[in-house]
């Protein structure tokens, strides 16, 4: 069972990269209430492409776990877990739970 | 990283993908191939998996391994293909079904993960294979025809999708080439595709990997979106 601390610190990793391979950009940050999408959120569309495709590498290099996390299942939900860090952080537990 | 470039071809074991996997290991390409069959003499240095190019999690466990092993990808050809030569009134379900899942799914699925493994390098390459029976829209070969269509669209939209990231996204399109897929064709009927190209011979698999090489070149980042059909289809 993999604890949501790792699934954090596999998020803040990516938004590290993400932030040096981005450096014109406002740099995200790892607040669990940070917004990533959405109304003042700190992705593009395109940004968030990138940031749920370093997601889903790091989960399978660190963890050696395959999750699709832009699933039909994610965007059907009313609350989108690409919202904030922590929903995110939930979904992909719940995600590896099942 | 692995110091030599890396390509991944589909469909390795005989025909243009064999040719092709043959042609870059002679040119200093470390090689990874596919085939449903596993191969009985897989050269040194040569990577091969046994799948089922739609099999996603099958496709999924290859690119790790190619991570894992050269730490980067820098060309995919997407060569894997089946054909069905049959009246659409007399065509099975099950036949398009499987030649769209093997055409276009197999095709996009190998895109998505090359592209995801491209990505952090900041370039790539992509070929797809389309066929001369799209502008020729032959009769009795409506499956296949729509199957590479949908391939030259994916190749379009991919093209404009990963440019951002430095990824070329082509096609090349063989008119009548000897290998198994026009195997159940009468050699009458071949004739007479020839005649409709421009070049009325057969297309060889080398006349194959001289368009996929100008494709790759590095001096080629500015060509994508493109199909090339063989003989002037």
């Amino acid at each position: 069972m993999v604890d949501r601390q790792s699934i954090l610190q596999i998020i803040h990793a990516v938004i590290d990269e993400l932030n040096a391979q981005w450096p014109d950009r406002p740099p995200m940050t790892k607040e669990g209430d940070a917004v990533l999408f959405g109304r003042n959120g700190s992705l593009d569309s395109l940004g968030l492409v990138h940031f749920v495709v370093g997601v889903e590498q790091a989960l399978a290099e660190t963890l050696g776990v395959n999750v699709t996390l832009a699933s039909d299942k994610a965007m059907a939900r009313q609350s989108s877990p690409f919202r904030t860090i922590d929903r995110l952080a939930d979904f992909i537990a719940e995600l590896l739970g099942e | 990283m692995h110091d030599r470039r890396v390509i991944l071809i589909t469909g390795t074991s005989r025909g243009i993908g064999r040719h092709l996997a043959d042609h870059y290991r002679q040119q200093g390409w470390a090689v990874a191939g596919c085939s449903r069959k596993g191969l009985e003499d897989v050269p040194e240095g040569h990577l091969h998996f046994a799948l089922d190019v739609a099999d996603e999690p099958a496709v999924k466990a290859m690119f790790a391994a190619v991570r894992e092993r050269f730490g980067r990808l820098d060309a995919l050809v997407n060569n894997a293909g089946i054909a069905s030569m049959n009246h659409a009134m007399l065509t099975p379900l099950d036949t398009v079904e499987r030649v769209l899942r093997t055409n276009v799914a197999g095709t996009f699925l190998f895109c998505r993960e090359a592209a995801r493994l491209m990505q952090r390098a900041g370039q790539g390459r992509i070929v797809n294979f389309t066929s001369a029976a799209v502008p020729w829209k032959l009769e009795g070969e409506a499956i296949y025809a729509a199957s590479k269509a949908a391939v030259e669209s994916l190749t379009e939209i991919l093209a404009r999708e990963l440019g951002g990231l430095g990824i070329t996204v082509n096609a090349v399109g063989p008119g009548p080439i000897r290998t198994d897929l026009v195997q159940g064709v009468p050699p009458e009927k071949l004739d007479e595709l020839l005649r409709r190209q421009a070049i009325h011979r057969f297309a060889e698999p080398a006349d194959v990997a001289n368009v996929v090489d100008f494709f790759l070149r590095p001096e080629s980042d500015l060509v994508t979106g493109q199909v090339v059909y063989l003989g002037g289809a």
